[in-house]
């Protein structure tokens, strides 16, 4: 029988891949668009339930960046990226999330002209709001877009140089489109990020739709500490053991994965391999606007999908993700108690109706 | 080069014999496999055994990296010259003619490797390779799996049993040469493709490819762009119309018209040519994804096609004839004497590399490559020695790259003592060359020209290098300098001679910190560091090494030294015709006796 589903929301959760922009709901992107004078595309849904609907059916890739292009575009002051972030961390507060390392693509928007500090500014005040409201700590990761030239995104490592020494962008990662361009044309910008910052955390997306060589070139050659994705890591038990031994987390995604057909379902994913290999892995929304999740929604898929899982297993997951989190030791060692005290309430709570039964 | 005939306007009933066989060495071995086929003549020519001359040259031709700097012109003082894979095809099969020499090393040849396991660079990991014995690989703390210690055979194409070892000429997928970079190797077969191993050729350095800024045109990033701008643009307050996509300069694309697509109904696959090509484009190995084939710019141009497929087609694609690799780029030549380069960490294609102001290919052609470790070099008929490390980026609609060339003063002797014999490359345009004088080394580094001063006894005959080491052959004896950074270490000349009794060193190749030298007799000889118990040496597990062979020992916590030259073991009955090193890895043609 499978754990109960109150115990899978109960577990405190760590957010490692998430990407901000995802996160644009139709009941902000109108208000959005109203407040900035945007004129939306004529045949663009016009209500909000319209537009939900268009959501929960994307035809394909193509279909899902055509929402998510035209919903980046009614972001323009700082104001409107503290709410983004805002309303994202609001959902999540009801889903016992306790830290969220927050993706967000500076070149979505300073190729139209907004300025790298309208963003930063504008996502840093919802990280520091959400800390005191909800007891949520985050951090920034700022991600290159891949399929722009490897110069344009050395240049933005230049221009948030400021950003990345003083910790105001915690993470590096590297997104978008995998397969046309893999992780050795990136060499440079990470290796000048690193050099800005040397506690700098870097991941990069790899081995969604890539091959298991983009995840080894990753950390051989962008020296990251994580994988975005990774999935296709399982294609390799050698990666794997490597991956295990050097315990770096994969963000899995899986209701992404399945609304982008990576995957057809979600017990699909290759996650018990993952866990008899020790690989540590964490369960994500990508872009929870845009595929009809956030991250308790993930946990509830992974939960049907996987039954057999105990409750031990799922504590492990859970501290797998902490003890890999962007957080101080003491931190990690914080919320691995919590988890195991709620691992231990609901283990004690079947031992006590087992013992009483029996009585 | 200049007797290069063209197959197609020959007659060849018409032409006395003796014009044919001098003819054959220029034909490519396909020419040769359908001339035998379809011509009476040519098959009886070749058929028989005696026609040792013809096979000769022909072994020659196909094996003796001619168009490479790994050997030497030709001179009249070498009359009885032997490239290193024919001595030791003689030494090895003394009693077989030439025919019977070139179906042994057409068909009895595999790539071996060993060292340094990272980006799957030895055309194989830890697990893909069935050949690899868990005993010789090398676990090194927390990087399992971190290397192979004895020369391990690459998974390769079959070899075909059925394959008629009488008719054929050579197995379309018999390796000819082997080059090795900083962290990948290159294999070129005889059917005149161009592969390479592992994930990465560059580890992510620039290589002698277009300067910062500017770069080559990229048909996938610009069909994503295409595909993006496609998309509804907004109005923009203030900035008026602006696509979409957020993620293209607004400047760079200049917004069309608004577009109508019907958002809601199903798209067709955006990316199906994409995919399309990348299949075409990602050609490996059967059942080993770890070496891959190499394409050039040329593919570009199946972006504009309807039909993909009929683009890929063997017909179209350029057949190589040689290839040298630096530290993460490569060049290739091919039959038709075009030069591609692959040097970009950001494209996998090579550019088709034209020299601006310099007569056409067909009066001047291409006659050897180089690669030094961030330059190449080549020798131009007539023209002499033309180095560069950038070149300009390949436009849209135009498949050529300029190199930004500069011509070494001198070289261009097409006679006498002062004709170029042999060239080596270091780094920066750097080049030492010899002349069939024989008598002087010529050092040409920053655009100035000198001769160095060694104590070398004998005529110079060959000069190579490597990363870290220079091998001058003299007709007395062989000498190596030690190189770091591109500065050669004058005082570090020493004798290449072997303490055993009858070897002598006829090639040598070196990576990072260690080198490989080949004998004459088909032995390979090792010595220097393994760095981080990579394996490079060859010579088996450190703990066998050190301990029990007691042949080196260890420095500082994970270095295995050997000093003294010590021979590998090779697999019983196996001998070595080419070798090559780079990095902390090493490969070698073995071929059974
Ligand atoms: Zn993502």
């Amino acid at each position: 029988m499978p754990v109960p589903v109150d115990f899978i929301k109960e577990l405190p959760k760590c957010e490692h891949h998430m990407h901000l922009e995802g996160s644009l709901e139709p009941d902000l992107l109108f208000p959005l668009a109203r407040r900035n004078n945007i004129t939306l595309p004529d045949t663009f849904p016009k209500t909000i339930p319209q537009l939900n609907a268009k959501y929960k059916q994307f035809k394909d890739l193509q279909d899902f960046l055509d929402y998510y292009y035209i919903g980046t575009n009614v972001l323009i002051n700082e104001i409107d990226f503290f709410e983004l972030a805002m309303a994202y961390f609001k959902k999540i507060n009801k889903q016992n999330v306790i830290h969220a390392e927050l993706f967000f693509d500076p070149q979505s928007h300073t190729s139209r002209g907004i300025p790298l500090e309208t963003v930063i500014k504008g996502f840093k005040k919802a990280c520091t709001k959400a800390e005191r409201d909800f007891k949520i700590t985050s951090s920034l990761t700022m991600c290159l877009l891949r399929h722009t030239h490897p110069d344009e995104c050395l240049q933005l490592i230049k221009d948030s140089k400021k950003y990345l020494t003083d910790g105001t962008i915690n993470g590096l990662g590297l997104d978008s489109a995998e397969k046309p361009f893999p992780p050795d044309m990136f060499v440079e910008c990470f290796s000048l990020a690193k050099s800005y910052n040397k506690h700098l955390n870097l991941t990069a997306h790899a081995g969604e739709e890539g091959p298991a060589s983009y995840v080894s070139d990753s950390l051989d050659l962008l020296q990251v500490t994580r994988i975005d994705h990774g999935i296709n890591s399982v294609q390799d038990t050698e990666l794997l053991e490597r991956l295990a031994k050097e315990k770096v987390l994969l963000t899995v995604c899986p209701l992404s994965n399945v609304k982008l057909n990576v995957i057809k379902k979600v017990d699909e994913l290759p996650l018990d391999i993952l866990l008899s290999y020790g690989n540590p892995f964490s369960l994500n929304s990508d872009d929870p606007a845009y595929f009809g999740g956030y991250i308790e929604d993930n946990y509830l898929a992974v939960h049907k999908a996987f039954p057999n899982w105990g409750y031990f297993t799922w504590g492990q997951i859970v501290k797998n993700g902490i003890n890999t989190s962007w957080i101080s030791k003491t931190k990690k060692e914080e919320l691995c108690d919590k988890v195991e005290a709620i691992v231990a309430k609901w283990v004690n709570k079947i031992s006590d109706a087992y013992a009483a039964s029996h009585a | 080069m200049t007797e290069k005939t063209n197959p197609d306007t020959i007659n060849i009933e018409d032409l006395p014999s003796d014009i044919v066989q001098s003819t054959l060495p220029f034909l490519s071995p396909n020419d040769l496999k359908n001339l035998s086929l379809t011509n009476k003549y040519f098959h009886n020519l070749l058929s028989q055994d005696e026609s040792t001359t013809v096979w000769h040259e022909l072994f020659h031709k196909v094996f003796g990296t001619q168009h490479t700097n790994d050997e030497p012109f030709q001179s009249k003082n070498s009359e009885e010259y032997k490239s290193v894979s024919e001595t030791i095809c003689i030494n090895t099969y003394p009693d077989l003619n030439w025919h019977e020499r070139f179906r042994k090393r057409s068909h009895d040849s595999a790539f071996y490797t060993w060292g340094c396991l990272k980006h799957s660079r030895l055309g194989y990991t830890a697990n893909s390779n069935p050949n690899l014995l868990q005993s010789n690989i090398n676990n090194v703390g927390i990087s399992s799996k971190f290397g192979v210690n004895k020369p391990t055979k690459v998974p390769w194409f079959n070899n075909d049993p059925t394959a008629d070892r009488t008719t054929s000429i050579s197995p379309q997928n018999s390796v000819v040469q082997i080059s090795s970079g900083g962290f990948s190797f290159q294999i070129l077969t005889s059917s005149g493709k161009i592969y390479s191993t592992g994930s990465t050729f560059t580890g992510g350095h620039k290589g002698p490819g277009p300067l910062d800024l500017d770069h080559d045109y990229d048909p996938f990033r610009d069909f994503i762009s295409h595909m993006e701008s496609s998309f509804p643009r907004l109005r923009v307050p203030g900035r008026g119309l602006v696509n979409t996509t957020g993620s293209f300069n607004i400047q760079r694309i200049s917004p069309t018209t608004t577009s109508n697509a019907s958002i809601g109904e199903p798209h067709p696959n955006i990316y199906q040519k994409l995919e399309e090509i990348e299949k075409y484009s990602s050609q490996y190995i059967p059942n080993n994804d770890h070496i891959r084939r190499m394409f050039t710019s040329n593919c570009f141009a199946a972006f504009q096609v309807e039909d993909v497929a009929t683009f890929f087609d063997e017909k179209n694609a350029p057949k190589f004839i040689a290839i040298s690799s630096g530290r993460s780029h490569f060049i290739g030549l091919t039959d038709q004497n075009v030069l591609f380069s692959w040097d970009s960490p950001t494209s996998d294609f090579g550019a088709k590399i034209e020299f601006k102001d310099l007569p056409s290919r067909e009066t001047n052609p291409i006659l050897k490559i180089g690669c030094g470790w961030n330059f190449s070099c080549i020798y131009i008929y007539n023209i002499g020695l033309v180095v560069w490390s950038s070149r300009s980026s390949i436009q849209k609609g135009i498949t050529e790259s300029f190199a930004n060339y500069k011509i070494i003063p001198n070289t261009s002797e097409l006679s006498g003592d002062n004709k170029i014999l042999d060239f080596a490359c270091l780094q920066d345009n750097t080049v030492l060359y010899i002349t069939t004088s024989g008598k002087q080394i010529y050092l040409y580094k920053d655009g100035q020209t000198i001769t160095l001063d060694l104590d070398i006894k004998g005529r110079l005959l060959k000069i190579t290098s490597c990363f870290s080491l220079i091998t001058i052959f003299t007709d007395q004896h062989s000498y190596m300098l030690k190189v770091s950074n591109g500065t050669i270490d004058y005082t570090s000349l020493s004798s290449l001679d072997l303490d055993i009794q009858g070897e002598t060193i006829i090639s040598l190749a070196a990576g990072d910190y260690h080198t490989i030298g080949l004998s004459q007799r088909g032995n390979i000889y090792t010595w220097g560091t393994e760095s981080q118990q990579c394996g490079c040496l060859g010579l088996g597990a450190p703990e066998y090494i050190v301990t029990q062979a007691m042949l080196g020992e260890t420095e500082g916590r994970r270095n295995i030294k050997v000093l003294k030259p010590t021979k590998v073991e090779l697999e019983e009955g196996y001998k070595c015709i080419g070798i090559t090193g780079g990095g902390w890895h090493s490969g070698a043609i073995l071929i059974k006796k």
